[in-house]
């Protein structure tokens, strides 16, 4: 009897080892501020850092009446300035009843200034806090992060959230547009590559406010150096392989063709040639035709014979500028330095000293190849000859 | 641990009170006197002044000289038969008895029309038995033997289509109330003579007919050694449905799972015979049972094996997963609303936390109110007469679903997740009452400790699962990895399963004898007339 006894006094114990630890980690969601948007400002201090967090507003509805909500600001903007990130978050968190919730945080933004001094050291809250995930966009503001943080965006209720679509669709055309986190931190372990963040603008015209994504912030170390534009960003993109379905619009003596490229077959080979280094790039893909304006008179062998070349040359003229551009800021935002160590290891070890004063010397070798093989739905447009005309 | 404590505390008690019960059995039987007078006074005071029992005196012979009475009890048994087959022959016939000397119980007994048996018999116990279960009693006076004649009718429900287990396609056959009917529609089934029907009385008052139906050769002796000991060791008053009967013979009695499944459906019944189980049929009651039960069985349904097996798997699935949805849907929810809000998906979030904000109570406390009220709303939808139950549900939906939300004392979600926790564990009706039970305790162990203590209970519950046996087969048996296979998480095409299934069945394993898909034949067939045709041209 004694025996059972224990054995039940040592069950209830166990039991209530469980329940009396308590909910210690439980946080009801009434009790906790998600942050969508965290942004990071050069403050008057050199040695501090002004923190702005966006918070999501949770309105008290009860899941009815949905219709009687204001259209604008369903988000908090936080402000504070701090030596670090989590003591200023710590800061905040003492102004607000509820507590800060990282998890769900979209975007990191870096406010412009704070990108010209330097952003290494305060990457490191982001690779070590646990609540910090390695997926959050990070997007560079061309003016300061608040200001893209306090503007409210149209279609979204949550303008973080709208960031992280736009910049999601953004990349559908150039991938270089998603840089997540682990991503710069990749590239900024890289020691010749330089890190592109896509730059984003706010723009106030006329009350409303909007932004947009205006190009890629080049960060020489982690710092900024300067930028690419929409123009130079498609350049850009063309060698780094991530374009899917691109458009290009020429503009010929003969007329206006909007085409886009796809099934893009691309090769870059470092090498190294009786002049130095240099990089090969053979470039092979599908040309598909959106839209012609002009061609008048002209039958369709000829007009994609210009259309061809014109393409050629446009690509080569766009890839070049950019790279031109490029070696202008001495920046490797290709990574052509990490294609050399992965190809030359050895010879690599040697250039890597210098590669600061080759990059700007380096050549580019480039191969297109392009062809038509999708018109669309027609083949002529309404001005252009009728080719069964010409065959009669 | 508590719970086999109990146990054991239980079974010595029971032993206590069997010892007293025997010595109150073994009182000396009462014989039969020559006095008929002496005989009906007995039976009368044996069963009191009750309103049913009739005792029907008659004179009979050339000159009325011979006495006999009809003792029966009104209501069960078959009057015209009495009047017909009993009174008739005996009475009409003056000029058959003439002396004492020509009129025996044999002779009485020849004469009786009746279709049942005719006993005889001179031990009063025999005697009100017999009377009690639908019998007339023929005692004659000067004779020291009664006759107890199987008149036996009384009003019984028809044959019909079962309440718990419809089905769209397969027999729409139910058991009824009534022993001999169901034995019968077993016999139509099964119509092999290794069918053995064994009968039992249980019960000191009831005396309710017990009937065990298993398949020589199929059925594993031991299992049913196992199963007749115990149910020779129930020793209760009274058995009233076979779910008294389940309770006394099952071998985990504190766990919230069942180990003896049930049906009302003979082709059900019939084909767990066919797979070694041995059926419990109770006299008085529609519902079947049969051991040993695994706990795959819960979500098998008849309809499985009347539809093409592909449509029998996916459905069986459905089932398996509803009932993780049943037990977890809620238990998770709390746990991810709670602790782990990083896990859900951020635009979700910010749509629970709306309707989160302003809901006065945690999570938990706002969980158990919709359960525990959705669990009155059943049991009230339940036990209410049928009009009644609509109305009942209508107010139900209204104030649960919508007055709940709109009064800001639940949030949507929540009551989203616990309608269809609800609507799932439906799905499995034989594991609905452990369902029940598991949900509370995982929502319970969720908001403690959130998904580790999920896990917990998860574990805990695989632990018990694979901790029981019914009838020393594991419960969780075909769960594992063997040929149980074939109809365990899926069920394969019928011609694919040629054995029983393994574990349950003694020596009669084949179900069939190769394994040939059917279409294989077919083949042969076309090729055959095929080569014929050739040859002609």
């Amino acid at each position: 009897m004694k025996k059972h006894n224990r054995r039940i006094y040592l069950i209830i114990i166990l039991m209530i080892n469980f329940i009396l630890t308590g909910c210690w980690d439980n946080y009801e969601l009434d009790t906790i501020s998600i942050v969508t948007g965290l942004g990071i400002d050069a403050a008057e201090n050199d040695d501090e850092i002004n923190l702005t967090l966006q918070v999501d507003k949770i309105k008290g509805d009860t899941g009815y009446e949905k219709g009687d909500i204001g259209p604008s600001s369903s988000f908090l903007i936080m402000n504070t300035t701090d030596k670090g990130i989590l003591s200023a978050i710590d800061k905040l968190e003492r102004q607000t009843p509820r507590s800060i919730f990282l998890h769900h945080n979209q975007v990191i933004v870096f406010g412009k200034e704070q990108v010209k001094k330097g952003i290494k050291k305060h990457m490191d809250v982001f690779i070590r806090e646990h609540q910090m995930r390695m997926e959050t966009w990070v997007l560079v503001s061309d003016g300061t992060a608040k200001e893209i943080l306090s503007t409210p965006m149209e279609q979204e209720e949550n303008s973080s959230i709208g960031l992280s679509k736009m910049i999601f669709s953004g990349s559908r055309d150039y991938e270089s547009f998603s840089v997540k986190l682990i991503d710069l931190t990749s590239r900024l372990m890289e020691e010749t590559t330089s890190p592109v963040i896509p730059i984003i603008t706010a723009k106030n015209e006329g009350g409303s406010s909007e932004v947009e994504i205006s190009g890629l912030a080049i960060l020489k170390g982690d710092k900024y150096i300067g930028e690419l534009d929409l123009e130079k960003v498609r350049g850009y993109s063309w060698i780094m392989g991530n374009c899917r379905e691109t458009p290009l619009d020429i503009n010929t003596e003969y007329g206006y063709i909007d085409a886009s490229i796809s099934n893009i077959k691309l090769k870059n080979k470092p090498k190294f040639g009786a002049d130095g280094p240099f990089i090969s790039i053979d470039f092979k893909g599908d040309v598909t035709i959106r839209e012609i304006q002009g061609f008048e008179g002209m039958n369709t062998e000829k007009t994609f014979a210009i259309l061809q070349k014109a393409c050629v040359e446009q690509l080569k003229k766009e890839i070049l500028d950019c790279f031109n551009y490029s070696q202008d800021l001495n920046a490797d935002i290709y990574g052509f330095g990490e294609e050399f160590y992965r190809r030359y290891p050895k010879d690599f070890e040697r250039m890597k000293e210098y590669w600061d004063e080759i990059y700007p010397e380096l050549d580019m070798k480039i191969e297109v190849a392009l062809e038509v093989t999708d018109t669309g739905k027609v083949l002529n447009s309404l001005y252009m000859e009728e080719q069964s005309d010409e065959n009669r | 641990m508590i719970l086999k404590y109990f146990a054991r505390k239980i079974v010595s008690a029971q032993k206590r009170n069997k010892a007293n019960h025997d010595s109150m059995l073994e009182h000396e039987e009462i014989v039969i006197s020559k006095n008929l007078e002496q005989n009906l006074n007995f039976i009368r005071l044996s069963l009191g002044e009750s309103l049913d029992l009739k005792i029907h005196e008659f004179a009979f012979g050339e000159h009325d000289q011979f006495l006999g009475a009809l003792i029966y009890i009104d209501g069960l048994v078959n009057t015209i038969q009495i009047t017909e087959g009993i009174l008739k022959p005996i009475t009409s016939n003056r000029n058959k008895y003439k002396s004492s000397e020509e009129l025996t119980i044999s002779e009485i007994r020849r004469s009786i029309l009746c279709s049942g048996s005719v006993v005889e018999s001179d031990v009063f116990s025999q005697i009100l038995d017999g009377c009690l279960s639908g019998s007339t009693i023929m005692i004659l006076d000067s004779f020291s033997k009664a006759l107890i004649i199987n008149t036996e009718l009384w009003e019984k429900r028809n044959v019909t289509e079962p309440q718990t287990e419809s089905v769209v396609r397969g027999p729409r056959e139910g058991f009824t109330e009534n022993l001999q009917t169901n034995t019968t529609l077993l016999r139509r089934r099964i119509k092999s003579p290794k069918l053995k029907m064994e009968n039992m009385i249980i019960g000191h008052k009831t005396s309710t007919n017990i009937c065990i139906a298993y398949i020589e050769g199929v059925a594993r002796p031991e299992i049913i050694e196992l199963l007749r000991t115990r149910l020779n060791s129930i020793n209760v008053d009274a058995i009233l449905d076979s779910g008294y009967i389940e309770e006394y013979i099952e071998e985990s009695p504190f766990s919230i799972f069942s180990t003896v499944g049930y049906s009302e459906k003979p082709d059900v019944i019939a084909s767990k015979i066919l797979e070694g189980r041995i059926a419990i049929i109770s006299d008085g009651s529609p519902f079947v049972l049969t051991v040993p039960m695994l706990f795959i069985e819960s979500f098998q349904t008849a309809e499985d094996y009347y539809v093409r097996a592909f449509y029998a798997s996916i459905t069986r699935l459905m089932r398996i997963f509803c009932f993780f949805i049943a037990v977890f849907a809620v238990p998770i929810f709390i746990a991810l609303s709670t602790f782990h809000q990083e896990l859900i998906p951020t635009t979700l979030l910010f749509t629970i936390a709306t309707a989160r904000e302003g809901t006065p109570f945690p999570v938990l406390f706002e969980a158990l109110i919709l359960v525990i009220s959705f669990e009155i709303l059943r049991e009230a939808g339940l036990r209410l007469p049928r009009p009644i139950g609509q109305a009942i549900s209508i107010v139900g939906a209204l104030v649960m679903g919508d007055a709940a939300v709109s009064a800001g004392i639940v949030g949507a979600p929540m009551v989203i997740t616990v309608a269809i926790t609800a609507v799932a564990g439906f799905i499995i009706p034989s594991q609905a009452d452990s369902i029940s039970i598991l949900r509370i305790i995982m929502m319970i162990l969720a908001s403690v400790l959130g998904g580790f203590g999920i896990a917990i209970g998860f574990l805990g519950m695989l632990v018990q699962l694979a901790n029981m046996t019914s009838f020393g087969v594991p419960y969780l048996g075909a769960v594992t990895l063997s040929r149980n296979q074939q109809d365990s998480f899926i069920r394969a095409p019928l011609w694919m399963m040629q054995e029983r299934p393994e574990g349950i069945v003694y020596e009669d394993k084949q179900r069939k004898e190769v394994f040939i898909p059917p279409v294989k034949s077919d083949e042969n067939i076309k090729q055959e007339g095929k080569d014929n045709f050739d040859e002609e041209t």
